[in-house]
């Protein structure tokens, strides 16, 4: 059964994790230990200009650290979840999974 | 409705890992693996095949390097998956040696002891093969590779009931295996490489 005082919470629930894209390259990036630009391109699906804007938020927040480097020629860019950036993860899933986590039926009342 | 089928952290982490292999070179380089046993036992130098991994590894490890990560992405995988394969591993090494040790000596003491002697031939002639088909299908639930190595255990176990049936050389059925791996990786090899999408990192 759900705890409908989590239902306040939210309301306060963190908004740079709350935004889809972000979330996504969250949970990607919550899953690993690192992974580089290119590769979250092509799991997320998202633009590399979109990314590239999402990273640059969580790298602000200091959700994400960002290290550069090159491989031979080529520029890589390496993202890895900061602890802060893990505890808002898990923090925002928490809250959401015991907000929705209310039996819906058929929809119907 | 949840169109992507991911329900959670797990199914994406497994995603990830899934979608590592799907530049078709493991599969290339097993089969080439496979194939190059088959040529130590054809040539009679069976004791060679043990240097067919020790070579391969590495060439699949540079051609990971140099091709699939500027393509596919570079990822470093949490220490309990990398634990995870790494134990997976040795328990996959260990049954294929326990298999082909235990059936041998069997085979040597049904035949010192006159036991059926032909049909324990026949039966024996698709026991390495059979090893493979067993190998490949475990990999699946145990390394979470991907679906395509379900296919490949079908594809094995049916060279290995052929070869029984037949009594086809052991070293060919090796040689027929790794090229139906190389056919296959080749295809997703070249799939993969025209997936490549041209993009520039944020500076």
């Amino acid at each position: 059964m759900a705890d409908m005082s989590n239902l306040g919470e939210v309301l306060n629930v963190d908004r740079l994790v709350h935004e889809p894209a972000r979330f996504v390259v969250m949970m990607h990036l919550f899953v690993v230990e690192e992974a580089d630009f290119v590769l979250l391109v092509r799991q997320t699906k998202l633009s590399p200009g979109n990314l590239s804007s999402h990273m640059s938020k969580l790298e602000e927040a200091e959700y994400v650290q960002v290290t550069k480097r090159f491989v031979g020629k080529r520029p890589q860019t390496i993202f890895r979840l900061t602890p802060k950036g893990r505890t808002a993860f898990i923090d925002y899933r928490r809250t959401m999974t015991g907000a929705l986590d209310v039996p819906v039926g058929d929809g119907k009342r | 409705m949840n169109p992507t089928g991911i329900s959670g952290p797990q199914d994406v982490e497994r995603k990830i890992f899934e979608s590592f292999w799907d530049d078709g070179l493991i599969d290339i380089i097993v089969g080439l693996g496979l194939g190059l046993i088959g040529v130590t036992w054809i040539l009679s130098v069976p004791v060679l095949g043990i240097l067919v991994p020790i070579a391969l590894v590495p060439v699949w490890a540079i051609a990971r390097r140099q091709i699939s990560i500027p393509i596919a992405g570079y990822v470093k995988f949490s220490r309990e998956r990398s634990e995870d394969v790494h134990r997976t591993s040795v328990i996959l090494i260990i049954t294929g040696y326990v298999v082909l040790v235990s059936v041998g000596t069997l085979y040597v003491f049904a035949r010192s002891a006159g036991i059926g002697s032909d049909l324990l031939s026949r039966l024996v002639v698709g026991v390495p093969a059979l090893t493979i088909a067993v190998l490949v299908l475990l990999s699946r639930f145990l390394f979470d590779m991907p679906f395509r190595t379900l296919g490949y255990s079908i594809m094995v176990l049916s060279v290995s009931i052929l070869g029984m049936v037949s009594g086809l050389d052991p070293a060919y059925q090796f040689l027929a295996i790794g090229g139906g791996f190389v056919a296959v990786g080749s295809v997703l090899f070249r799939r993969f490489l025209l997936s490549d999408r041209k993009f520039d990192e944020p500076t």
